[in-house]
């Protein structure tokens, strides 16, 4: 800009001219832009991270809680060596001391630390521009994690020196403070995403704060109480000395090329994380996308990682059962794992019925035309990508638990009973886990609300769960005493029918028993078919509507225009019709295949805002036009 | 380059845009103007992709920016009435992280962010704080980060609100400087003399419908048909139409405010030296035509209803 003085002299000289487009990457070779993302750093990462030091908060929180963590730990220290322990033993208590300190401090402070890095942009009205730069979901939710992580690591870096005071008292190597800080960090790591995931989906910063503190302080509580119940559990078995959460980083220290503290405290643990990790930041990135965008693909790519990630966490918890209690134990975690597929008949009973109208910025390939046509984003494909990896997820346990069982104890005596039992429980568990994903998908399309398809689904599974039971214990409370030998016949019909079966077999023999799933896979397999060929037909029904909507309004359009050639302005309107100017397929609205304007489907395919198709039921146009202001986080997977 | 098509929008039960048609030319500085309320900022939010109509459509450059708004967004940079500004980074720290997430090439972008700052006269500021601008200066950041990426098309949603007269001024010339590197420029505005100077197209907003949209000239011409010419007396005669009765081509003769007359005539440059004949005896101190100010179209095309 310049003054009017200036402004004479620039008419003199030519304006300042701006670099050409030619500068923009796309424009660049693929190699050249591979090589130049690996170099450069995520612009939000430098930018929240020069932020953030730039803050006198952040600054002095990292001296006040170093501060008090210091003090803490060498008063815990100071009140042990008083004491008679050994100065060993000591050692090891000032150690479990820091690391769980520091542990509450990112359980409670990392959430709502991250909490604030999205909801802050749309408070601060910068992320709109954010947006318009063209910025992609993933980078803005990768920058946005990672700064929130590499300023939190700062933090336990500041906190650092104080686990010194521990090497005064012996009892502990390197080795267990780099496992106990490992340890942190994997704690670290889904603590933030959560906070990010949060953060993405709601507009107030204090909202989400509090909504982090009140979910993260049980969850801190759950997880430090299971950590302790696990470090008792192998205190035995891996002989361990020290007590208290952080027992691991002995263990891992003293027994790391150990194949079981290998895969049960390192190997498993790591997938935890990353799952939970790579979950919440799907979730984010969802919370980021505009409704009118694919959502569910990256809970897809996820969901083959999960699956792939429990089949192996199978494969080693079956290994540390003992031959003898091999054939409950493994229907025992063929019942846990088939937790995973119900988690996918949820996860993926919300989509809108249509996929995505915005074009991807590159045509896609024959492989991804294949996937976005029949297992893509849309509640058709996504419900067919969902019913397959419920499939895909049964057989891979049952394959796994059967060959693990026999790769074990190949001269175990209960493979018979084990195998049939797994068999009984995944088919059946199927036939369940399919009825809720349809049911689900159906009830999302039709309701046009996730939340609420969700909790009806669930509401109708626990329906199904209770109604038996009750009816039984009504007609015959006394059925059950023998169900080892007989099931209630109303329990047939119930959901849990494949797990009672699987338990029955398992502990009494009678692999004819299997028979007995019959039941279960008829009604859960036939109910599912039924939703789905109605989910099908549905979203058939709404396509075919919305795309002759569309030709209809753009001939409309292409008709208006030719007679309105100039920027003259329209003819003026008839005064007392403010609300009624011919919008666009409403003025015709038989020739487009006789839309039904006033049907809950006309406002598809984005369902999240039904007000506005309710407050114009006369325009029809309204159908393919769906509302989205990418600054609103919506109803999404 | 604009192309807004029978748009309408709705908030709820609150229907805020009606069949919205107008055409912003490639190279323009386009003029949107309507009262607070009218629906101009639900219009260029449209345009900008964030938000998208219940009916019509926006085409940019014959993109639509429904079907593909990632295109739009390289076409276009837009700067919103209300914006926020990363305030703990400085102005060069701030326009480095916008060109990095326009995908301006690493070896690129110091050059492009040094040619904006130059356009925009913040190379002074360049390590100042954020926090520590002024409003204007904000605002000139504001449009230099519209600029990284040398869009084609520019959409300024009251780019002048709240600033003060220099930098107004300042404002105005940056606005005509970027029409001359060959942008298409849509301002919104409520203040229609800071536009006057700048705009040569404009489309008038009032309850969501536009009333008049295309040159102002041809807006003006269609509103009062014929010829208007101010002419400044030296000793005005009390009854002013009496030099002028007799001539049935003259269809109006009143005072301005500044007590200039104003004569509204049919007729060509014979009938001005006629009427300038009759006042000679009144002392003629000046004789200019009118010229069509948007204020005054402005004023008769809109109601002035409350929106």
């Amino acid at each position: 800009m310049t003054t009017p003085t200036a402004s004479v002299v620039a008419a003199q000289d030519p304006a300042p001219k701006l670099p050409s487009p030619g500068g923009v990457s796309r424009a660049g070779g693929a190699l050249r832009r591979l090589a130049e993302r690996l170099t450069d750093a995520n612009p939000i990462l430098l930018k929240e991270m020069l932020s953030i030091l730039r803050t006198k908060l952040f600054i002095r929180f990292l001296y006040l809680s170093t501060g008090v963590l210091a003090i803490s730990v060498l008063a815990g220290g100071a009140s042990m060596a008083a004491g008679s322990l050994p100065p060993a033993t000591v050692g090891q208590v000032v150690f479990q001391i820091f690391f769980t300190l520091a542990l509450i401090v990112i359980v409670l402070v990392a959430p709502a630390h991250a909490a604030t890095f999205i909801t802050s942009e749309r408070e601060g009205r910068t992320y709109e521009s954010l947006l318009l730069s063209g910025m992609d979901a993933w980078r803005i939710v990768r920058g946005k994690f990672l700064a929130s992580f590499a300023s939190l690591l700062l933090v336990l870096v500041a906190f650092a020196p104080v686990v010194g005071i521990a090497f005064l008292f012996g009892g502990i190597s390197p080795l267990h403070v780099a496992f106990g800080f490992l340890g942190l960090l994997f704690v670290l790591a889904p603590a933030v995403a959560f906070g990010i995931a949060l953060s993405a989906r709601l507009r107030s910063t204090r909202v989400a704060i509090l909504l982090a503190l009140l979910l993260s302080i049980p969850t801190g509580i759950f997880f430090i109480s299971a950590l302790v119940g696990l470090g008792e559990a192998a205190h035995g078995p891996w002989a361990l000395k020290m007590h208290g959460p952080f027992w691991f980083a002995e263990a891992l220290g003293e027994r790391f090329f150990e194949w079981d503290t290998f895969g049960l405290a390192f190997l498993l643990p790591l997938f935890v994380v990353t799952a939970s990790v790579w979950f919440f930041l799907a979730g984010a990135m969802a919370g980021v996308r505009p409704a009118a965008e694919d959502r569910s693909t990256p809970f897809k790519v996820w969901s083959l990682y999960a699956l792939a990630g429990t089949l192996a966490a199978i494969v080693a918890t079956v290994g540390v059962t003992g031959p003898g209690d091999y054939a409950r134990a493994s229907v025992v975690f063929g019942v846990l794992a088939g937790m995973l597929p119900l988690f996918f008949a949820s996860l993926f009973a919300n989509e809108p019925p249509l996929p995505p109208r915005i074009l991807p910025a590159r045509p896609p390939g024959p492989l991804r035309r294949l996937y976005l046509s029949n297992l893509g984003p849309g509640a058709a494909p996504t419900t067919r990508f969902a019913a397959l990896l419920i499939v895909l997820t049964h057989a891979g346990i049952a394959f796994v638990v059967i060959a693990s069982g026999h790769l074990f104890f190949p001269h175990a005596d209960q493979h018979g009973r084990a195998d049939v039992a797994i068999l009984a429980f995944t088919v059946g568990n199927t036939a369940v886990c399919l009825c809720l994903l349809s049911f689900g998908a159906l009830l999302r399309v039709v309701l046009k609300n996730g939340v609420a398809a969700r909790v009806l689904a669930f509401g109708a599974l626990f329906g199904a769960l209770l109604v038996p039971l009750l009816l039984t214990l009504v007609i015959d409370a006394d059925s059950f005493n023998h169900a080892e030998r007989s099931i209630p016949p109303l329990m047939h019909i119930s959901p849990v029918m494949p797990m009672l079966v699987a338990i029955g077999i398992s502990d009494n023999g009678h692999p004819e028993r299997i028979l007995e799933i019959l039941t279960p896979v008829i009604v859960y397999g036939l109910l599912s078919l039924l939703f789905w060929v109605v989910l099908e037909q549905r979203v058939h029904s709404i396509a075919t509507k919305v795309d002759a909507m569309r030709v209809h309004r753009d001939q409309l359009l292409e008709a208006r225009r030719a007679l309105r050639p100039s920027l003259a302005p329209p003819e003026p309107e008839a005064e007392n019709e403010p609300a009624e100017s011919e919008p666009v397929a409403a003025a015709e609205p038989e020739a487009v295949g006789e839309p039904e304007a006033s049907e809950p489907e006309a406002s598809e395919p984005e369902a999240s805002e039904p007000e506005a198709s309710e407050a114009a039921p006369a325009e029809p146009a309204s159908v393919d036009m769906p509302k989205v202001d990418p600054t609103v986080p919506e109803d999404e997977t | 380059m604009i192309r807004v098509e029978g748009v309408g929008h709705r908030f709820g039960a609150l229907r805020v845009l009606t069949d919205v048609w107008f055409h912003v030319p490639e190279g323009e500085v386009f003029g949107f103007i309507g009262p607070n309320g009218a629906g101009k900022t639900t219009t260029l939010r449209m345009m900008a992709t964030l938000l998208e109509p219940d009916e019509g459509r926006v085409l940019l450059d014959g993109v639509d920016v429904v079907d593909d708004p990632a295109a739009v967004r390289r076409l276009l940079g837009f700067m919103p009435d209300s914006f926020g500004v990363y305030e703990r980074v400085t102005v060069i720290e701030y326009l480095d992280f916008f060109a990095a997430a326009y995908d301006i090439e690493r070896s690129a972008r110091a050059r492009t962010v040094r040619a904006v700052m130059e356009l925009t006269d913040l190379g002074p500021l360049r390590d100042r704080l954020v926090a520590a601008m002024s409003k204007g200066m904000k605002q000139r950041l504001a449009i230099a980060r519209t600029l990284l990426h040398d869009p084609k098309v520019l959409i300024l949603d009251e780019p002048a609100n709240g600033l003060d007269p220099r930098a107004r001024i300042e404002m105005r010339d940056l606005i005509l400087q970027l029409r001359d590197l060959g942008k298409t420029v849509l301002l919104s505005s409520h203040i229609l003399t800071e536009l006057s100077d700048m705009v040569s197209s404009v489309a008038i907003l009032e309850k969501g419908r536009v009333l008049a949209a295309g040159k102002v000239d041809e807006i003006g011409k269609g509103l009062r048909p014929g010829r208007t010419l101010r002419m400044t007396l030296l000793r005005p005669p009390a009854d002013v139409r009496a030099p002028f009765l007799d001539m049935s081509n003259v269809h109006e003769v009143s005072v301005s405010p500044d007590g200039a007359l104003r004569l509204s005539f049919e007729g060509g440059d014979e009938t001005v030296a006629e009427l300038v004949a009759r006042a000679v005896s009144y002392g003629v101190v000046r004789v200019e035509p009118e010229r069509d100010d948007l204020e005054r179209i402005f004023l008769e095309v809109t109601k002035g209803e409350l929106q």
